[in-house]
């Protein structure tokens, strides 16, 4: 037998049970959030909230706001938050160095005057140069300081910051009026909870008024309409199962609320990686195990944060290869948990699950493809036999999607139009012809990007809210 | 015949709105209703009102900016304020800015009709 | 044909994963048609029920006549979808007629037998909605369910028997939200004030009779004393917060007295809940001394007796307040130039001077709050 003939049959081997632990471990998800999601569910109908808001007792909180050249859309996103129903809270937005007219924007509509609030360096963060108050809304503050980056900006939120909990939202996204409160009963309801966080959910072309998305609306480009798929896939059955057996490892960087005193007893976001939301996760897990406290980090797939996704097939493309990228920094930089007992589901099975088959899943995937076309011109393929497992591969990527999107028609509902859900199916049988390819190769991107420590930093093409909305009215 | 008066309702609960709406109606009065603070303040400032319920928690703007915009512009409004009972802050508030009476929830429809025929001197 | 195992296994593979998917997507067409059409009917049913309940309320109908129209639906989550709104804003004669309504067209039966259901959901939906219709006669079964080790059973049972306003219930609620779940403060406060205003009577009760001003007479005063004695295993600081933030919630001036005599002798956490009650109320014991508090070891208390000191006007605390001004903790500085600020002419003046003689936190602040009082 040619050597290749043995190579290509252990490498056979090695996919077939790669490919079984992989969609075994999205099997088992997806029945671990079902129940999941049943018993959050049951929590939810139990569970007061209006009369919770309405009362005196609650957690005050801190919205940070990071902000890079956001001439175009802080102001709406200041006032999205600003109209947010909750009790006591503050918003600490952070103007990182912005080149362009961020802050003199800010300045203007918020009449903003400097302050002479002070704070303590309990992260270490760039210099601040200035704090503001503004004159028509108390609880807006405005910090002003050099460019550091996302994470620094944030640091320097919390610094900032007088409340027990801290919310840290993106600039270009809205959340969901009753999904603060949703996510803040989790804090009040257990002790133990350090970090929590919602869904993520694309806004493109929703009808969103006063900072409200008042109506759902499935948007017609091409490339969000798979990561919609994408999204309900990732939160629905992905994080839902993983928070049903205690193994959360992400919290999305978009919409997650932590304690205070747990973020600065880990040291704050790591400055020096792109997915300083993820390897914060991992860090406090890994410092509340070493400072011997109970703890919880929970998946709430009821609050809803919408936010902008890419467009465009470049603004995709970085932004892809920016997450697979900060998945391996997260990961390099918290390997000790790496099948360590100590950290529980966490260490045993989301960490090792996400190292071999999101973070490798890349490279595997890849190689698959050249060695299968090796294969056919050695002439080494069973043809029936491939062609089988071909389609086993797409329909079981058909099946996990589809059974994602009958989660979202189970509990939540949120495209008013039948029609809209079915394309989504529709598009759930499409990304597996290219998109799916397209997507690993970007990720395989970001894995070299790692490896050889580029930095491809790119910038997302910014549509403010308010224009985009008059254009969708127009069209 | 007397001009039947307009009572403005700001309630973003649609039973609780209709409730009020059909009790109101039965006392004789006309009703606009309105479910956020944006709708009952225009309405409050466009129109013809005669008194106003306002709830304090409502989307888009809460009933205390409401008052406070409607005060700004109408002084002489009567407005009833409508809040939970544990919100001392909201009833505080309410009366400073000029809040003419309020009502804490859960509440008698009896007594929030009462209340507002004393206001606007039927009782 | 004989087909290879391996490829066998791989159809019927193939057919297995088509078949789920095909009914999944069966599965989400069936579930949003039938979802419209339901939603649909109720709207419908709603209708003609809101022209019932509101005729009923205004007593042109009677309570015969509005009941048959609701238990012909024969559907009570649907009834109480409707009901519920009603229920939990209307008070008085309002909320006693539909809760007869409730009774009469069978709802409170329907959800009492729900009670004892196998499905988690069913009984933790029944324990809360007999709660929001305040059934006292479901207070044992509610009891029941707070000794589960279901946290659900627990919160609902917790919540159900608070929104009934059963005080009887109060100690044992408290004692289980405590000991068997991970509910904060905020939290378990949140739910025991459900109960309502009569149990901040019991609750001073208790505090009298520890104070020796008074004595604990029915069960539920014994109970809470008890706790407060340290009877269990939670330490009573706990209890005596707990039971304090919901005096200060209910801004329950009648009982000042006993809290005035409490905080002489209290541990410095019931201390910090103690002023923060004086703060919700609006006012402090007559006769208080609030000075020991301005010069106390923990910063929260001094932080507290800066932001209370406003109910005594003390004029003799003025240059304790000064002295907090370079407290080292930044809100101890800042509840002190606020009071400074709001103490007149003085204060104002006192904090100015500040600004100019001295360097360093007394200043930061003068100035801050000067800068704050300008934007208000």
């Amino acid at each position: 037998m040619s050597g290749w003939a043995v190579f290509f049959i252990f490498y056979s081997v090695f996919i077939i049970l790669y490919f079984i632990g992989l969609n075994g471990s999205y099997l088992l998800l997806v029945l671990l959030s079902f129940f999941g999601l049943r018993r959050s569910r049951i929590t939810q109908k139990v569970s007061d909230r209006v009369q919770t808001f309405r009362s005196s007792f609650y957690k005050p909180l801190t919205i940070i706001i990071p902000a890079f050249n956001e001439e175009t859309t802080i102001v709406d996103t200041i006032y999205s938050v600003l109209a947010l129903q909750y009790p006591e809270f503050e918003i600490v937005i952070v103007n990182d160095g912005s080149r362009d007219n961020t802050l003199a924007v800010m300045k203007k509509q918020f009449k903003l005057r400097q302050s002479a609030r002070s704070y303590n360096l309990d992260i270490p963060c760039g210099t601040i140069h200035n704090i503001y108050i503004s004159a028509d809304y108390p609880n807006l503050v405005i910090v002003d300081k050099d460019n550091g980056g996302k994470s620094d900006a944030l640091n320097a939120g919390i610094n900032v910051s007088q409340f027990p909990l801290f919310c840290n939202i993106d600039s270009d996204s809205v959340v969901d009026s009753a999904a603060l409160l949703k996510v803040i009963d989790l804090f009040v309801k257990d002790r133990r909870v350090v970090a929590a966080g919602g869904t993520i959910r694309a806004a493109n072309h929703c009808r969103i008024e006063d900072g409200h998305v008042v109506e759902a609306r499935l948007s017609p480009r091409f490339w969000v309409r798979f990561q919609i798929v994408e999204y309900l896939r990732a939160f629905l059955f992905g994080r839902a199962g993983w928070s049903a057996i205690g193994g959360i490892l992400i919290l999305s960087g978009a919409f997650s609320v932590f304690r205070r005193k747990a973020v600065v007893d880990a040291g704050g976001y790591r400055p020096d990686t792109v997915g300083e939301d993820m390897e914060l996760t991992l860090r406090i897990q890994r410092v509340m195990k070493s400072l011997k406290r109970d703890y919880r980090i929970v998946f709430l797939p009821d609050p809803v944060c919408w936010t902008q996704v890419p467009e465009t097939y470049r603004g995709l493309r970085t932004q892809r290869r920016r997450w697979q990228r900060g998945l391996a920094e997260s990961l390099f930089y918290n390997f000790s948990m790496f099948l360590n007992p100590q950290y529980g589901a966490v260490g045993m099975i989301s960490f090792p699950f996400f190292f071999i088959f999101e973070l490798l899943g890349p490279v595997i995937e890849l190689s698959g493809y050249i060695v299968f076309l090796v294969a056919i011109y050695l002439g080494l393929l069973n043809p029936p036999f491939a062609i089988l497992f071909l389609v086993v591969a797409i329909l079981l990527g058909i099946m996990l999607s589809t059974s994602a999107i009958l989660m979202e028609e189970i509990h939540f509902r949120k495209y008013p139009r039948l029609r809209d859900v079915l394309i989504l199916f529709i598009f759930a049988i499409l990304e597996n012809f290219f998109y799916r390819q397209l997507h690993a190769w970007w990720r395989f991107q970001g894995l070299l990007d790692f490896l050889f420590r580029r930095r491809t930093w790119g910038t997302l093409d910014r549509y403010s809210f308010s224009e985009k909305n008059m254009e969708d009215a127009q069209s | 015949m007397e001009k039947q008066k307009l009572i403005l309702i700001a309630e973003d609960d649609p039973s609780v709105n209709r409730l009020i709406t059909f009790k109101l109606g039965k006392e004789g009065f006309k009703v606009r209703s309105t479910s956020d603070g944006k709708e009952a303040l225009k309405a409050a400032l466009e129109e013809d009102i005669d008194a106003a319920i306002i709830d304090v928690m409502m989307p888009f703007l809460d009933g205390i900016q409401v008052l406070k915009r409607i005060r700004a512009e109408k002084p002489q409004l009567p407005v009833i304020i409508l809040t939970v009972k544990s919100r001392g802050e909201d009833i505080h508030k309410a009366l400073e800015l000029g809040a003419d009476q309020y009502m804490t929830k859960p509440f008698q429809t009896a007594e929030l009709v009462k209340s507002l025929k004393s206001l606007l001197g039927e009782l | 044909m004989i087909m290879d195992p391996y490829l066998y296994i791989l159809v019927q593979i193939i057919f297995v994963i088509a078949g789920l998917t095909i009914l999944f997507l069966l599965a989400i067409v069936l579930l949003r048609l039938f979802h419209s059409l339901g939603e649909k009917r109720y709207r419908q049913m709603t209708e003609d029920w809101e022209d019932v309940f509101f005729g009923y309320l205004q007593g042109e109908l009677t309570l015969e006549e509005a009941a048959a129209v609701f238990k012909k639906a024969n559907s009570y989550p649907w009834m109480w979808r409707f009901l519920a709104p009603y229920i939990r804003s209307l008070d008085g004669d309002d909320f006693d007629q539909a809760k007869l309504l409730c009774r009469q067209a069978g709802l409170i039966d329907y959800y009492k037998k729900r009670l004892h259901h196998r499905s988690v959901t069913q009984k933790a939906l029944a324990a809360r909605t007999l709660g929001s219709l305040r059934c006292r006669e479901s207070t044992s079964d509610l009891l029941a369910m707070l000794h589960s080790k279901n946290p659900i059973f627990i919160l609902a049972a917790a919540q159900g028997l608070a929104a009934s306003g059963d005080t009887s219930a109060f100690a044992q609620t408290t004692r289980t939200l405590l000991n068997h779940t991970f509910f904060t403060f905020e939290g378990a406060a949140e739910i025991l004030s459900r109960f309502g205003v009569e149990s901040c009577k019991a609750i001073t009760a208790a505090l009298e009779a520890k104070t020796g001003s008074g004595t604990a007479e029915n069960p539920v005063e014994k109970s809470l004393l008890d706790h407060l004695h340290g009877k269990d295993s939670i330490e009573p600081y706990v209890y005596y917060s707990l039971y304090i933030d919901l005096l200060g919630n209910f801004r329950y001036r009648e009982a000042l007295p006993a809290l005035g005599k409490l905080a002489r002798f209290a541990d410095q956490e019931t201390m910090v809940h103690i002023l923060k009650a004086f703060l919700r109320i609006g006012e402090m014991p007559p006769g208080f001394d609030i000075k020991p508090f301005l010069k106390h070891d923990y910063w929260v208390v001094r932080s507290f007796a800066a932001q209370v000191w406003k109910y005594s006007r003390d004029q003799e605390a003025l240059p304790l307040l000064e002295n907090l001004l370079s407290d080292p903790y930044w809100w101890v500085r800042y509840h002190a130039a606020r009071a400074l600020s709001e103490a007149g002419q003085n204060g104002k003046t006192l904090l100015k001077r500040k600004t100019t003689e001295s360097a360093g936190a007394a200043a930061d602040i003068s100035r801050y709050i000067l800068e704050l009082n300008e934007v208000n």
